[in-house]
Protein backbone atom coordinates (compact mmCIF):
# COMPACT_ATOMS: atom_id res chain seq x y z
CA UNK A 1 0.00 0.00 0.00
CA UNK A 2 1.50 3.36 -0.87
CA UNK A 3 2.35 5.77 1.92
CA UNK A 4 -0.28 8.43 1.22
CA UNK A 5 -3.08 5.90 1.10
CA UNK A 6 -1.88 4.36 4.37
CA UNK A 7 -1.87 7.78 6.07
CA UNK A 8 -5.35 8.50 4.71
CA UNK A 9 -6.72 5.26 6.16
CA UNK A 10 -4.97 5.87 9.48
CA UNK A 11 -6.55 9.34 9.70
CA UNK A 12 -9.93 7.83 8.88
CA UNK A 13 -9.47 5.13 11.51
CA UNK A 14 -8.55 7.61 14.26
CA UNK A 15 -11.44 9.94 13.38
CA UNK A 16 -13.84 7.01 13.35
CA UNK A 17 -12.67 5.67 16.73
CA UNK A 18 -13.20 9.11 18.28
CA UNK A 19 -16.60 9.44 16.59
CA UNK A 20 -17.87 6.08 17.82
CA UNK A 21 -16.60 6.66 21.37
CA UNK A 22 -18.04 10.18 21.54
CA UNK A 23 -21.48 9.17 20.27
CA UNK A 24 -21.63 6.11 22.53
CA UNK A 25 -20.55 8.04 25.60
CA UNK A 26 -22.90 10.89 24.79
CA UNK A 27 -25.77 8.44 24.47
CA UNK A 28 -25.20 6.74 27.82
CA UNK A 29 -23.85 9.66 29.88
CA UNK A 30 -26.12 11.62 32.19
CA UNK A 31 -24.38 14.81 31.05
CA UNK A 32 -24.80 13.95 27.37
CA UNK A 33 -25.81 16.69 24.95
CA UNK A 34 -28.65 16.53 22.45
CA UNK A 35 -26.75 16.61 19.14
CA UNK A 36 -29.61 16.52 16.66
CA UNK A 37 -32.20 19.31 16.55
CA UNK A 38 -35.39 18.61 18.50
CA UNK A 39 -38.13 17.13 16.35
CA UNK A 40 -40.76 15.47 18.53
CA UNK A 41 -43.73 13.61 17.04
CA UNK A 42 -46.09 15.98 18.91
CA UNK A 43 -44.49 18.98 17.26
CA UNK A 44 -44.70 17.41 13.81
CA UNK A 45 -48.31 16.41 14.45
CA UNK A 46 -49.32 19.87 15.68
CA UNK A 47 -47.74 21.61 12.69
CA UNK A 48 -49.52 19.13 10.40
CA UNK A 49 -52.90 19.75 12.01
CA UNK A 50 -52.34 23.51 11.82
CA UNK A 51 -51.73 23.30 8.12
CA UNK A 52 -54.91 21.22 7.66
CA UNK A 53 -56.93 23.77 9.65
CA UNK A 54 -55.49 26.60 7.63
CA UNK A 55 -56.27 24.70 4.47
CA UNK A 56 -59.88 24.21 5.56
CA UNK A 57 -60.22 27.84 6.51
CA UNK B 1 19.35 12.86 20.70
CA UNK B 2 16.74 13.17 17.96
CA UNK B 3 15.01 9.98 19.12
CA UNK B 4 14.95 11.16 22.75
CA UNK B 5 13.55 14.54 21.72
CA UNK B 6 10.80 12.82 19.71
CA UNK B 7 10.01 10.60 22.68
CA UNK B 8 9.80 13.63 24.99
CA UNK B 9 7.52 15.47 22.55
CA UNK B 10 5.34 12.39 22.12
CA UNK B 11 4.86 11.93 25.88
CA UNK B 12 4.32 15.66 26.47
CA UNK B 13 1.76 16.12 23.67
CA UNK B 14 0.06 12.82 24.44
CA UNK B 15 -0.22 13.58 28.14
CA UNK B 16 -1.45 17.13 27.62
CA UNK B 17 -4.15 16.20 25.11
CA UNK B 18 -5.25 13.07 26.95
CA UNK B 19 -5.85 15.05 30.15
CA UNK B 20 -7.31 18.08 28.34
CA UNK B 21 -9.71 15.77 26.50
CA UNK B 22 -10.74 14.01 29.71
CA UNK B 23 -11.33 17.32 31.48
CA UNK B 24 -13.67 18.46 28.69
CA UNK B 25 -15.42 15.10 28.39
CA UNK B 26 -16.37 15.34 32.07
CA UNK B 27 -18.31 18.57 31.49
CA UNK B 28 -19.54 18.90 27.89
CA UNK B 29 -22.08 21.57 28.84
CA UNK B 30 -19.36 23.95 30.02
CA UNK B 31 -17.34 23.26 26.87
CA UNK B 32 -20.40 23.96 24.73
CA UNK B 33 -20.88 27.27 26.55
CA UNK B 34 -17.22 28.17 25.94
CA UNK B 35 -17.57 27.35 22.23
CA UNK B 36 -20.67 29.59 22.04
CA UNK B 37 -18.70 32.45 23.67
CA UNK B 38 -16.13 32.15 20.88
CA UNK B 39 -18.88 32.86 18.33
CA UNK B 40 -16.60 31.20 15.77
CA UNK B 41 -18.23 27.84 15.06
CA UNK B 42 -21.53 27.55 13.14
CA UNK B 43 -24.55 26.95 15.38
CA UNK B 44 -25.84 23.92 13.45
CA UNK B 45 -22.77 21.83 14.33
CA UNK B 46 -21.61 23.40 17.59
CA UNK B 47 -23.17 20.66 19.74
CA UNK B 48 -21.49 17.97 17.67
CA UNK B 49 -18.14 19.79 17.99
CA UNK B 50 -18.60 20.04 21.77
CA UNK B 51 -19.13 16.28 21.97
CA UNK B 52 -16.60 15.19 19.35
CA UNK B 53 -13.49 17.37 19.82
CA UNK B 54 -12.78 16.32 23.46
CA UNK B 55 -12.99 12.65 22.48
CA UNK B 56 -10.77 13.24 19.47
CA UNK B 57 -8.19 14.89 21.74
CA UNK B 58 -8.45 11.98 24.16
CA UNK B 59 -8.05 9.31 21.46
CA UNK B 60 -5.14 11.10 19.77
CA UNK B 61 -3.42 11.67 23.14
CA UNK B 62 -3.90 8.01 24.02
CA UNK B 63 -2.42 6.81 20.72
CA UNK B 64 0.50 9.24 21.12
CA UNK B 65 1.29 7.89 24.58
CA UNK B 66 1.05 4.30 23.34
CA UNK B 67 3.29 5.11 20.40
CA UNK B 68 0.86 3.55 17.94
CA UNK B 69 -0.03 5.50 14.75
CA UNK B 70 1.65 8.40 16.51
CA UNK B 71 2.74 10.24 13.35
CA UNK B 72 -0.83 10.34 12.08
CA UNK B 73 -2.05 11.34 15.55
CA UNK B 74 0.51 14.16 15.56
CA UNK B 75 -0.75 15.28 12.14
CA UNK B 76 -4.35 15.43 13.37
CA UNK B 77 -3.33 17.17 16.61
CA UNK B 78 -1.48 19.76 14.53
CA UNK B 79 -4.63 20.36 12.48
CA UNK B 80 -6.76 20.72 15.65
CA UNK B 81 -4.25 23.14 17.14
CA UNK B 82 -4.27 25.28 14.00
CA UNK B 83 -8.07 25.43 14.29
CA UNK B 84 -7.74 26.49 17.97
CA UNK B 85 -5.19 29.17 17.02
CA UNK B 86 -7.55 30.57 14.38
CA UNK B 87 -10.44 30.59 16.86
CA UNK B 88 -8.38 32.39 19.53
CA UNK B 89 -7.01 34.89 16.99
CA UNK B 90 -10.56 35.69 15.85
CA UNK B 91 -11.48 36.40 19.49
CA UNK B 92 -8.41 38.63 19.94
CA UNK B 93 -9.15 40.55 16.72
CA UNK B 94 -12.71 41.24 17.92
CA UNK B 95 -11.33 42.46 21.27
CA UNK B 96 -13.23 39.90 23.34
CA UNK B 97 -12.00 38.62 26.71
CA UNK B 98 -13.11 35.03 27.28
CA UNK B 99 -11.79 31.71 28.58
CA UNK B 100 -10.25 29.49 25.91
CA UNK B 101 -11.66 26.35 27.53
CA UNK B 102 -8.50 24.45 26.60
CA UNK B 103 -8.28 22.49 29.84
CA UNK B 104 -11.93 22.46 30.90
CA UNK B 105 -12.48 21.73 34.59
CA UNK B 106 -8.77 21.06 35.12
CA UNK B 107 -7.99 24.76 34.67
CA UNK B 108 -10.15 25.63 37.69
CA UNK B 109 -8.82 22.81 39.85
CA UNK B 110 -5.10 23.22 39.02
CA UNK B 111 -5.27 27.00 38.49
CA UNK B 112 -3.96 26.66 34.93
CA UNK B 113 -3.93 29.66 32.58
CA UNK B 114 -7.13 29.35 30.55
CA UNK B 115 -7.88 32.69 28.94
CA UNK B 116 -7.99 33.20 25.17
CA UNK B 117 -5.00 35.54 24.81
CA UNK B 118 -1.63 35.70 23.04
CA UNK B 119 -0.16 33.27 25.60
CA UNK B 120 -2.68 30.67 24.43
CA UNK B 121 -1.73 31.36 20.80
CA UNK B 122 1.99 30.94 21.61
CA UNK B 123 1.30 27.77 23.60
CA UNK B 124 -0.71 26.28 20.72
CA UNK B 125 1.98 27.33 18.23
CA UNK B 126 4.53 25.38 20.29
CA UNK B 127 2.18 22.37 20.17
CA UNK B 128 1.95 22.77 16.37
CA UNK B 129 5.74 22.81 16.06
CA UNK B 130 6.04 19.74 18.31
CA UNK B 131 3.38 17.98 16.22
CA UNK B 132 5.12 18.84 12.95
CA UNK B 133 8.40 17.52 14.35
CA UNK B 134 6.68 14.24 15.28
CA UNK B 135 5.02 13.94 11.85
CA UNK B 136 8.47 13.77 10.25
CA UNK B 137 10.07 11.69 12.98
CA UNK B 138 11.18 8.12 12.34
CA UNK B 139 12.06 7.44 15.97
CA UNK B 140 10.10 4.66 17.64
CA UNK B 141 11.79 4.24 21.03
CA UNK B 142 9.48 3.06 23.83
CA UNK B 143 6.57 2.75 21.43
CA UNK B 144 4.08 0.00 20.74
CA UNK B 145 4.98 0.24 17.04
CA UNK B 146 8.56 -0.75 17.84
CA UNK B 147 7.43 -3.59 20.10
CA UNK B 148 5.04 -4.96 17.43
CA UNK B 149 7.71 -4.71 14.75
CA UNK B 150 10.23 -6.58 16.92
CA UNK B 151 7.77 -9.31 17.85
CA UNK B 152 6.77 -9.69 14.19
CA UNK B 153 10.47 -9.97 13.28
CA UNK B 154 11.03 -12.69 15.89
CA UNK B 155 8.10 -14.77 14.74
CA UNK B 156 9.32 -14.81 11.11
Amino acid sequence: MNKNRRIFFEILLLLLIALVLSLLYNAVSSTGLRILPRSTPEKALSSHSTSITQGEA
Amino acid sequence: MHAKLSFAFRIALGGIFLTAGLAKISDPVQFLQTLREFDFFPEFCIRFIAVYIPWLEFVLGFFMLLGLLYRTSALLLTAINILFILAILSVLIRGMEIDCGCFGLMADVLKLPDSADMKAVIRNTIFVLMGLHLCRSEATIFSLEEYLRKSAGKSE
